[in-house]
């Protein structure tokens, strides 16, 4: 619930070991588990 | 207070409750959504405990009185929201300048500035960790339920007396808001503030490893000078780069070298992951039941949530092992 504040520091520790991706949502709401998942799906690819 | 055992209540409820189990016994707060309830319920209980609520003008003048009643020898709380929590930002620089235990409780919300104010987020982490100026290490916690807003207060309070410092309890509005079962236990542990047991005990410097001082506080016969400016182990004001160099490391290592014992993490099916969902709070929520849906799918995911922590280090402990 914030424009994805702490990719950056999670890319500098994973050093590029691995994908990031953020998943940013503002706006009072959460994201929806089918987004997470989504995005877990398109990441395992 | 609630009696021990299973209640539908609110997460905000939940956060006062902890904090009474805990000893808090001074709660000073201004209101503000989405944080004003754990101050309706406080300022209900807390005089059933022999505790004192006082509603200031404002939330500087809120942490002010937290930061004076800690060192009048209170356990002490404050509860606010973003705009109240950058306007706290300086007297929290005082806070660990002068290594004041406190609980500073910020249920965020939407913005910059106004924003939503009825609406949550998670847009303060970056203030919880660099708001206030200097070099400075932070404790937080981030309680992802009902249940976590009463466990977590208790932990918070623990952790500000270990270690004598503020620590921050990094909820959201979603969890603050959100009603569901919390259990009160017949008990918790609850860490009491360590006191000088010689006049020879410096406030502001020790030997020993832990490099957290004993704290008195006032009327108990010490010669207490409470200063943000830089000050010897007995408190007097200098400046001498040496004096400031001792209480910026000390304080800073004090926190460091107590990572292992203040870390909570959260793991959810990590050991075999291929995708790792970061998340914390509410949003770890809908996270988590994304990682067992992908499972399900047949998706390797896993889970990981910091619930405490040294700031800001969401993330390496984890990574800088695999």
């Amino acid at each position: 619930m914030n424009v994805g504040k702490l990719v950056k520091e999670v890319e500098r520790v994973v050093c590029g070991k691995a994908k990031v991706a953020s998943l940013a949502k503002v706006g009072g709401v959460l994201p929806l588990g089918r987004e997470v998942l989504e995005e877990v799906r398109r990441l395992a690819r | 207070m609630l009696e021990p055992g299973r209640h539908f209540t609110l997460g905000n409820v939940a956060c006062a409750e902890g904090a009474l189990r805990a000893g808090c016994r001074f709660f000073a707060g201004y209101p503000i959504t989405p944080a004003s309830e754990i101050s309706h319920h406080i300022a209900a209980e807390i005089p059933k405990v022999g505790g004192y609520y006082l509603q200031m003008e404002d939330e500087m003048a809120s942490i002010a009185s937290v930061i004076g009643a800690s060192w009048s020898g209170a356990k002490a709380m404050t509860a606010t929201s973003g705009p109240g929590y950058s306007l706290m930002q300086e007297n929290i620089g005082y806070a660990h300048m002068t290594e004041t235990p406190l609980v500073l409780v910020n249920v965020q919300r939407s913005g910059p500035s106004t924003g939503q104010a009825t609406q949550p987020s998670q847009q303060d982490i970056m203030q919880a960790r660099y708001g206030s100026h200097g070099d400075y290490e932070v404790i937080a916690v981030s309680p992802w339920s009902v249940q976590e807003m009463f466990d977590l207060t208790v932990r918070a309070f623990n952790l500000a007396e270990s270690y004598r410092t503020p620590v921050m309890l990094m909820a959201d509005g979603m969890v603050g808001h959100m009603k569901e079962k919390l259990t009160v236990p017949e008990n918790v542990d609850v860490v009491d503030r360590r006191k000088p047991t010689s006049k020879e005990d410096t406030p502001w410097g020790t030997d020993d490893p832990s490099g957290v001082p004993p704290m008195p506080a006032f009327g108990e016969g010490y010669a207490l000078l409470v200063t943000g400016s830089t000050h010897r182990p007995d408190g007097v004001r200098n400046f001498a780069p040496e004096y400031h160099q001792m209480i910026v490391y000390r304080t800073r290592d004090k926190i460091l070298n107590a990572e292992p014992k203040i870390r909570d993490i959260h793991k959810e099916h990590l050991d075999d992951a291929r995708v790792a969902v970061l998340s914390f709070g509410a949003s770890a929520r809908p996270s988590y039941d994304a990682v067992v849906k992908a499972r399900e799918k047949g998706v390797k995911a896993g889970l990981f949530r910091k619930r405490s922590g040294r700031w800001l280090t969401v993330w390496t402990p984890y990574w800088s092992s695999r």
